[in-house]
């Protein structure tokens, strides 16, 4: 016991003569999420208003009342752009999308009118294919409804012998009534313990933080080698009487200890700064964090028992943390990764943490709820320590 | 165990009193045989030398005893504790100073040794008090709360290693090249005191070294070893008795042509080679003969010797002649 603590010790005091472990465990990790969470906030709160350039060669009053309908629609910006027929090559659309600001451009050639939407040409600029996908969607769905709305009027002539201007009137008066009472009946149900949306670092600040976490297995298992490699303590120490498991449960603890603190500090400073909301279950929270940060050190630990020197260590851990990151979907939400990689989420411990995290402050769950995610990140712990005190023949 | 007591366990020999038992022991790395089937005994109270070259295997066989490595063959026991089997007994027996320096630099001398005395077991006011005690060893006391050993030179890191191995004051103590850098005065003062925890706790202490004279100087018994193997092991006056004879310069005043032939006939001489100008290297089985031979000649020829210088037989010129090699580069 003696010795365990004597460890503990000897380890808080080598810590605390190393300023770049405090670098990299507290300042970088910080760093990084902020500058990532904020680049990511659009993606996650909302879609960013799509714009579109309209290039009207037919200027009919279809294709008038077309632009006026696309301008109308939420979240879609129109800018009419007046090039006569003759403007209008592919070249010079293409030209459009160099400046970094236009997309997207539709053509409304002459002959819409009687044409209809099959004459319609959607450009875009294929540096951002997603951006285009969206627009060509809004479209398509807009078309459609007109469409929809032009095969109305004529059942209603047919049946009512009306005008085609009374038909008109009474297709949209049914329409927009038929939109208001759909309106009231759609309310958006959050799934949640919570009375509010989570905010986009609520969503992106766990990912985060866990994926960042692992930095502990990176501090422990270079400053391990680095031991082994430059001084003999390390030979003194084995040549000691105390136990492996004792020499390896002692540092996993202090590192763990460090990522706790890590963890905390991040999701501290996130509802200092950001107003996030860290879930109504505090000590499930610093649970799960402290669970994680166990999984974390242990992993260093683990790598440090399979590889000897310390730039292959660094190598693995940095690779670990951007793919078991990506994996376990702590870089990218699950939802947006391939299906074939999201049943390969679970084999990570990041996927457990996150998941539990989640639980905790998106969707304001309790203890209860997380106990199952707790119980599989001490599993993923017990067995990278289990591989890293394997017996093994020769030390050194 | 009393100065006395530690001379008895010795005098009793036998398998009993020692400490170390090293049978057959063999270390491979890969196809390379580091250490090939060696064999030898250190008692309590005893000071043994593994002497040998650069390479000869003496850290490798440190390295086996004191667990860090295990032996591929034969077998290694301290107090009938088997180091492979046993191997927490052992740790608790024995003393490490590595070759290497054992010791966190960014740390004071005194947080080095509360560490590895704490790896022992020690701690609190017996900790205090040992560390004070390691710290006169090894003639640090003034500075032990120097902030940090990175401020230490290199012979005061050498004796704070070796005040590191000595803290729990092992039944066995390993000593890997401990003076290496090390100035004569401190040097002295580490002999001194490894001396007396040989002799008056009764300590036994497995040295290894490249110097002769530390072996000599300091070792009761020294097995040399060459290529991972024990050439001769016995005690330092009978190696030094298995050396033919004694060998003499000799420097005469004056040319004299018969000078040579005549002392090649003389009885007890067993060579005589010119080495430069009127000087002469001479073997002689024993001193006394050498002597009479070299004196009766001079005064038959009626030359007059310049200089006479009787080489006294060391460990340096044992390992020549068993190896054909140098001990030293
Ligand atoms: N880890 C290792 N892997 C391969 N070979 C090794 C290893 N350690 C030592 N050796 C080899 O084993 C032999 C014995 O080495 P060892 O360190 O025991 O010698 P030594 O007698 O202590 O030498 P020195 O006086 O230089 O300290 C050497 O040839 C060395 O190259
Ligand atoms: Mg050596």
């Amino acid at each position: 016991m003696v010795a365990f603590w004597a460890v503990v010790r000897k380890e808080l005091r080598l810590l605390s003569s190393d300023p770049a472990t405090f670098v990299l465990l507290f300042i970088m990790p910080f760093v990084l999420v902020a500058v990532l969470s904020t680049a990511l906030e659009p993606l996650v709160t909302g879609r960013p208003e799509l714009t579109v350039s309209v290039i009207d060669l037919d200027d009919s009053e279809a294709s008038q009342q077309l632009v006026t309908r696309l301008d109308a629609t939420d979240g879609l910006a129109v800018t009419s752009l007046d090039w006569s027929e003759a403007d209008a090559t592919d070249d010079h659309i293409y030209d459009l999308f160099g400046d970094g600001e236009r997309f997207s451009a539709l053509v409304i050639p002459a002959g819409y009118a009687e044409g209809g939407r099959q004459t319609l040409a959607l450009f875009g600029d294929p540096a951002r294919a997603s951006y285009v996908e969206a627009v060509r969607e809004q479209l398509t769905a807009i078309v459609a409804v007109d469409e929809l709305a032009e095969l109305l009027v004529s059942v209603v002539i047919e049946e009512t012998g009306a005008t085609a201007a009374e038909a008109r009137e009474s297709v949209s008066r049914a329409a927009l009534s038929a939109g208001e009472a759909a309106g009231d009946e759609l309310r958006t149900v959050v799934v949640s313990e919570r009375d509010t949306f989570p905010s986009a670092f609520e969503q992106t600040v766990p990912g985060f933080a866990v994926m960042f976490g692992l930095f502990v297995a990176f501090a422990l298992a270079i400053n391990l080698s680095l031991e082994k490699e430059e001084t003999k303590t390390w030979a003194r120490t084995l040549a000691a009487p105390i136990s492996q498991p004792a020499l390896v449960l002692a540092r996993v603890g202090v590192y763990a200890l460090l990522g706790v603190a890590q963890l905390l500090l991040m999701l501290v400073l996130g509802w200092a700064i950001w107003g996030m909301e860290l879930g109504s279950a505090p000590i499930a929270l610093v649970l799960t964090i402290v669970c994680w940060s166990f999984v974390a050190a242990a992993f260093g630990t683990l790598v440090a028992s399979l590889l000897n020197n310390t730039a292959a260590i660094a190598a693995t851990i940095s690779i670990s943390v951007i793919v078991f990151g990506a994996f376990g979907g702590a870089l990218i939400p699950i939802a947006f990764l391939p299906d074939w990689m999201q049943p390969l989420a679970r084999a990570t411990p990041q996927f457990w943490a996150v998941d539990a995290i989640q639980e905790l402050i998106v969707r304001g769950r309790g203890f209860g709820d997380v106990l199952p995610q707790l119980g599989v990140l001490l599993a993923f712990a017990a067995a990278f320590l289990a591989i890293a005190l394997r017996p093994r023949t020769a030390v050194e | 165990m009393s100065a006395q007591q530690a001379t008895s366990a010795k005098a009793a020999g036998g398998e009993s009193s020692a400490v170390l038992e090293v049978s057959g022991l063999i270390k491979r790395y890969g196809d390379f045989t580091a250490v090939n089937a060696i064999s030898f005994q250190i008692s309590a109270g005893e000071i043994f030398g593994l002497l040998g070259p650069n390479g000869a295997g003496k850290t490798t066989t440190i390295s086996v005893i004191a667990t860090l490595l295990k032996a591929g063959g034969g077998s290694v026991s301290v107090s009938g504790h088997n180091a492979r089997d046993d191997s927490m007994a052992v740790r608790k027996l024995i003393g490490l100073v590595p070759q290497d320096i054992g010791l966190y630099l960014r740390f004071s001398a005194w947080a080095n040794l509360e560490f590895f005395g704490n790896l022992y077991g020690l701690w609190g006011r017996p900790l205090r008090q040992r560390i004070e005690e390691v710290l006169e060893i090894v003639g640090l006391t003034g500075s032990a709360k120097k902030p940090i050993v990175t401020k230490f030179s290199g012979g005061m890191k050498r004796r704070l290693n070796l005040a590191a191995g000595l803290l729990h004051k092992p039944r066995l103590l390993l000593l890997d090249e401990p003076t290496v850098g090390v100035d004569p005065q401190s040097r002295n003062r580490i002999f001194e005191n490894i001396t007396s925890l040989a002799k008056d706790d009764g300590t036994a202490i497995l040295y290894t070294t490249h110097y002769v004279e530390e072996a000599e100087a300091l070792c009761d018994r020294v097995a040399i070893i060459d290529g991972g193997e024990i050439v001769v092991c016995d005690e330092v006056p009978k190696l030094l008795a298995q050396m033919p004879g004694v060998a003499f310069t000799v420097e005469l005043a004056e040319e004299s042509v018969a000078f040579e032939a005549s002392v090649a006939k003389q009885p007890g001489v067993s060579e005589i080679t010119r080495v430069d100008g009127n000087g002469y290297r001479v073997v002689a089985e024993d001193q006394e003969q050498g002597l009479a031979a070299l004196l009766a000649t001079a005064r038959e020829h009626q030359v007059t010797l310049a200089g006479l210088d009787i080489a006294k037989p060391n460990l340096e010129q044992l390992f020549l002649r068993l190896t054909g090699k140098a001990l030293r580069d």
